[in-house]
């Protein structure tokens, strides 16, 4: 991926990112406040709840009150003995309507009923509240459960004591709490509010509505519990009776419409403002690019051609930047390196020279001596031995015409490398131009003081590269020529080929004595010779021979174990252009 | 005697004959006046001992009894309140030594409402089916037996016969029982009988008039009219009886009402919960021993019904039959937790009430629930009487006869009907006996009926089983 196209990521990303952020910030502050706002009114419906609860609780307070200073009740009292033989049985449905009282009852001293309205037949039994009847006379009012024949009901109760004889006769009574009792409540019109009677009656699970759950979840823990159920939030107030049971809960359901309405504007608005972010990255990337990534574009495009051999490459420099400054340093290291280069070529052809001059000294100083030894003994014969010039004079001659051939034959090397031809490429077959060497070379192995071993491992695919058949066994004839050089006790040579996907190798194995990695990293210089009476310039001629075919040649040589040197030659040439 | 003195002893004279004289208007029978009577309950078809009326007419069930039916009906035979028999539309009655044929002859001039006069047909075409395995027809005289070539006795036409497949000692005082009054279907259509009043107006649950007979063989009523006002609570029965608005109000004679008159009848009403057989529920005997051990009925007689009821433990009370300690027991809520532990009884079991206006029965059926949940059973009052697992009944026994009171009962509790080896008291206690095996009828209490009577009511003279004689009653405003 390109710097531009991560730039864009990175700063599209960054938008998208921040703008996410700040949403769900935005989404979270709003739900935050809705959410207090929830609280406020679900604490403003319960205690509205509370305060209409505790005045009807005051005027059931007034009503039983009133119940028990009734005449009908004083004389209960006083006549408690007739009393507890059902004399009063029907007094509670009188009195319960007078007093507007849905419930009343009339416990002896020890909790037993002696009148019900709502429940007559239960005469006799121990009233619920029994064990707290002295304790909840001088208290208000509170939630109780009522059982009726069939059934029981909710009520707002309240206990007053008839103080009139010996023993008191309580008064139990309340009015109905049903789910109606919240319709005086001011509800706000997205919230709901009801009673939810028995809720430890419900049975939670697989088919119970999230608000019933809930209503059993406050009931078991008797503390508020809340909810989110779809777009309503469920707030749940227990409420208990004296004995501490939760007998109902206030549910409070609060509409959530609001708060997702809100959510899905802030929403709206972030892929908006990430759509509009998206588009300003792009045109921000593209002004960037164009500030800063088109230098280090060209910068990359100069390294290129610097690594392609090219150092006349050069960047504009414009900016004053840190760009402007990396640009002016590449060009400087460029023209650095280009004069340098320069130095290295003259430096080299320099010494190039100054080999080729000594070896030039050194090849042509050993026939001059004996051409100067010769000519000086054929001065000296005719001086001291004329007698014996003749001879000596034909013997003379013919060392001097050696030697003259030997001289002529330096110079025809010479003159041979500088004319090295250029490839003539033709698809060839490598196996076949390395058995024609081997060939050519065959009577040289066998002649050689001790036999040398030849072993080929030809690659069975025939593989074939462009090349030139002449230069390629010339090449190969100064390879063998080396490898016999270095096994004069005699050895083993093995010419191995390969076939790759897209080069052949040809391999050519001695035994011989091998080299250091000194004299291995200097082996392919022109006029270098490990030899005594070596000219230098075969390997360079095989070097030059595999570079113009486009391919390349390494040498692997441990001293005492041999050399190997490996070509590679490309199946389809591309050989280099000529330098100028 | 001077004139003066004669003058003033004659004026003397007349003033206390005025005066005597209108003292005397007060205290003696008159003719005229509306009689009213207020209600608890509504009398409907389901309950036992009232009747219901279908279509323009008064119709009346087969099977009704109480004190309503006795306004319109008469029976052949009436029952006194000691249970022995008097004469009604028949003047005498005899049966065969094998109790399974009676005769009744019938008493002259007697009309239905319609005027039309009630003959031997109509009497057993009415008397069709009214005990079952006897059949009812027209006398015909038969030699006799024991003097071959001789008649039995009574006129063809004016006597009717039942013959029973089997011994029914008991038949004549069952002929007393409100079941077996006379009915004739005029030519109107309608369902009339003999009885001292006519139905003149029926509004089904809350009001009824009946008017007095002219032709009626007892003698014309003193009242004009009698009205029935239906479902008045006991509170509001007191206030229109304090308030002057109504004659005769329903009391309960443990709770006297202070300055106002009290007649009350003996126990002759049995409260029983009765079970049904079709109901799974209480298919184990043990579960029915249970309920009937749970129920509390010293706190339903003495407390609950204000003492207008007595503790039952058979069909019939003691005053009846003489024998019902035979049957008593005593509340036992731990051995009926036994019992129903032992029938592992855990379905829930419903009772009704089987007069569902009757606030009374409703607070006997309350309480037996009550008592049940404590022996542990899970019970719930019910208004499907159909489907009810049980159903407490109230069930008028219609007669001080034993036997005839028994037969009321099972027809009415609908218990196939008790079989009598002959008319002693012996026969009766093995039928109840018969009645209450299986533990399917749990008499809990019988209760007495109680009216309060405002100060114009005169001759009030209910009898001891509850039923009403307003026949003989008058009012005192009612001179004009």
């Amino acid at each position: 991926m390109s710097f531009r196209n991560k730039l864009l990521v990175v700063l599209a990303a960054a938008t998208v990112l921040s703008t996410l952020a700040i949403s769900i910030a935005m989404v979270a502050i709003a739900r935050a406040g809705f959410e207090r706002q929830e609280h406020a009114r679900s604490a403003s419906i319960a205690l509205q709840f509370e305060r209409e609860f505790a005045r009807a609780g005051d005027d059931v307070v007034s009503r039983v009150t009133s119940v028990a200073r009734s005449e009908a009740v004083r004389r209960m009292a006083l006549d408690e003995a007739r009393a507890r033989t059902g004399a009063y049985l029907g007094e509670a449905a009188l009195l319960a309507p007078v007093h507007r009282l849905d419930f009343l009852e009339l416990l002896s001293r020890d909790g037993a009923i002696l009148s019900s309205a709502e429940f007559p037949a239960r005469f006799g039994y121990r009233d619920e509240w029994a064990p707290l009847l002295s304790r909840l006379t001088a208290s208000g009012a509170s939630l109780r459960r009522q059982n009726l024949p069939n059934a029981s009901e909710l009520g707002i109760f309240a206990v007053r004591s008839a103080a009139a004889g010996d023993q008191p006769v309580y008064v139990v009574g309340g009015v109905r709490l049903d789910p109606q009792f919240i319709a005086g409540l001011a509800i706000p019109a997205d919230t709901q509010a009801q009673l939810v009677i028995g809720p430890q009656e419900l049975a939670p699970g697989g088919t119970a509505t999230p608000l019933e759950n809930l209503a059993v979840q406050a009931a078991r823990s008797g503390d508020d519990a809340e909810a989110i159920e779809r777009n309503r939030a469920l707030h749940v107030v227990p409420l208990k009776a004296a004995t501490g049971e939760v007998l109902a809960v206030l549910a409070i359901s609060t509409s959530r419409q609001e708060l997702a309405r809100m959510e899905q504007h802030i929403l709206s608005v972030a892929l908006l403002v990430g759509g509009l972010g998206i588009v300003l990255s792009v045109l921000t990337s593209g002004w960037i690019a164009a500030r800063v990534t088109r230098p280090v574009e060209q910068l990359a495009a100069g390294a290129a051609r610097v690594a392609e051999g090219d150092l006349g490459a050069r960047v504009d420099a414009g900016s004053s930047d840190e760009l402007g400054q990396l640009a002016r340093a590449f060009n400087h290291m460029t023209a650095e390196l280009l004069g340098q280069r320069e130095r290295l070529v003259q430096a080299e052809r320099v010494a190039a020279w100054r080999e080729l001059a000594r070896r030039l000294a050194h090849e042509l100083k050993n026939p001059l001596f004996p051409l100067q030894i010769t000519v000086e003994n054929m001065v000296r014969a005719r001086e001291s031995h004329p007698g014996q010039f003749d001879e000596i004079f034909r013997e003379s001659t013919a060392t001097l015409l050696a030697e003259l051939q030997n001289l002529r034959t330096i110079v025809g090397r010479f003159s041979d490398f500088s004319k090295m031809p250029r490839p003539q490429l033709e698809p060839a077959a490598i196996n076949e131009i390395v058995r024609q060497a081997v060939k050519t070379h065959g009577a040289q192995l066998r002649a050689a003081g001790e036999p040398i071993a030849v072993e080929l491992q030809l690659d069975p695919a025939q593989p074939m590269a462009e090349a030139d058949p002449a230069l390629l066994h010339r090449a190969l004839s100064n390879l063998l020529l080396n490898a016999i050089d270095a096994m004069p006790q005699g050895g083993a040579l093995r010419l191995r080929t390969h076939c790759g996907e897209s080069a052949v190798t040809i391999e050519v194995s001695d035994t011989g004595a091998g080299m250091t990695p000194e004299e291995c990293s200097r082996l392919f210089t022109p006029y270098y010779t490990s030899k005594l009476h070596g000219t230098g310039l075969g390997l360079a001629i095989v070097q030059s021979v595999v570079s113009d075919h486009g391919g390349s040649i390494t040498v692997q040589s441990n001293p005492g174990r041999g050399t190997t040197f490996r070509i590679e030659l490309p199946k389809r040439a591309h050989p280099p252009q000529e330098s100028l | 005697m001077k004139p003066t003195a004669l003058r003033l002893l004659a004026t003397s004279s007349a003033a206390a004959l005025l005066l005597a004289g209108w003292a005397g208007a007060a205290t003696r029978p008159h003719y005229g006046g509306t009689l009213r009577v207020f209600l608890g309950a509504a009398p409907d078809a389901g309950q036992a001992g009232s009747f219901s009326l279908t279509g323009a007419g008064a119709e009346f069930t087969a099977g009704n009894a109480g004190s309503l039916a006795s306004l319109v009906f008469d029976t052949l035979v009436m029952a006194d309140d000691n249970g022995g028999l008097e004469p009604g539309l028949a003047l005498s009655w005899s049966s065969d030594a094998g109790f399974r044929r009676w005769q009744f002859r019938l008493r002259p001039g007697v009309k239905f409402h319609s005027g039309e006069p009630l003959t031997a047909a109509a009497a057993a075409a009415s008397l069709t089916a009214v005990v079952p395995g006897c059949r009812a027809s027209l006398f015909e005289p038969r030699p006799l037996s024991e003097q071959p070539g001789l008649l039995e006795s009574g006129g063809a036409g004016e006597s009717v016969v039942v013959e029973c497949d089997a011994p029914h000692p008991e038949l004549a005082a069952q002929m007393a029982s409100p079941s077996a009054a006379i009915s004739h279907r005029s030519s109107a259509g309608a369902l009339e009988g003999t009885g001292p009043f006519r139905l003149s107006s029926w509004q089904p649950g809350s009001r009824a008039v009946f008017t007095a007979f002219e032709g009626c063989w007892a003698g014309r009523p003193y009242l004009d009219t009698i009205e029935i006002t239906m479902h008045q609570d006991l509170r509001d029965q007191q206030l229109a009886l304090q308030l002057g608005r109504a004659d005769v109000v329903e009391a309960s004679p443990g709770q006297p009402i202070s300055g106002v008159r009290v007649s009350a009848s003996a126990p002759a009403k049995l409260v029983a919960l009765v079970f049904s057989e079709n109901s799974a529920a209480v298919a184990d005997e043990r579960v029915r021993q249970a309920f009937s051990l749970a129920a509390d009925r010293a706190t339903i007689a003495g407390i609950l019904l204000q003492g207008a009821a007595e503790p039952a433990w058979g069909v019939l009370p003691n005053w009846i039959s003489g024998y019902e300690f035979l049957f008593r027991g005593a509340n036992d809520e731990a051995r009926a937790r036994q019992l129903r532990a032992e029938a592992r009884a855990g379905a829930p079991i419903t009772v009704a009430v089987a007069a569902s206006g009757d606030a009374q029965l409703r607070l006997v059926a309350e309480r037996i629930v009550l008592n049940a949940r404590d022996a542990g059973f899970d019970v719930q009052l019910t208004a499907d009487l159909r489907r009810a697992d049980a159903a407490i009944t109230a069930v008028p026994l219609g007669s001080a006869d034993p036997g005839a009171a028994l037969v009321t009962a099972a027809e009415l509790l609908r218990r196939p009907r008790p079989q009598f080896q002959d008319a002693s008291l012996t026969a009766a206690w093995q039928a109840e006996r018969s009645m209450l095996a299986g533990t399917w009828i749990v008499p809990i209490v019988h209760a007495g009926a109680a009216w309060a009577l405002s100060p114009r009511v005169h001759d009030w003279a209910a009898r001891r089983d509850g039923r009403w004689r307003l026949d003989e009653v008058w009012l005192e405003d009612s001179v004009k």
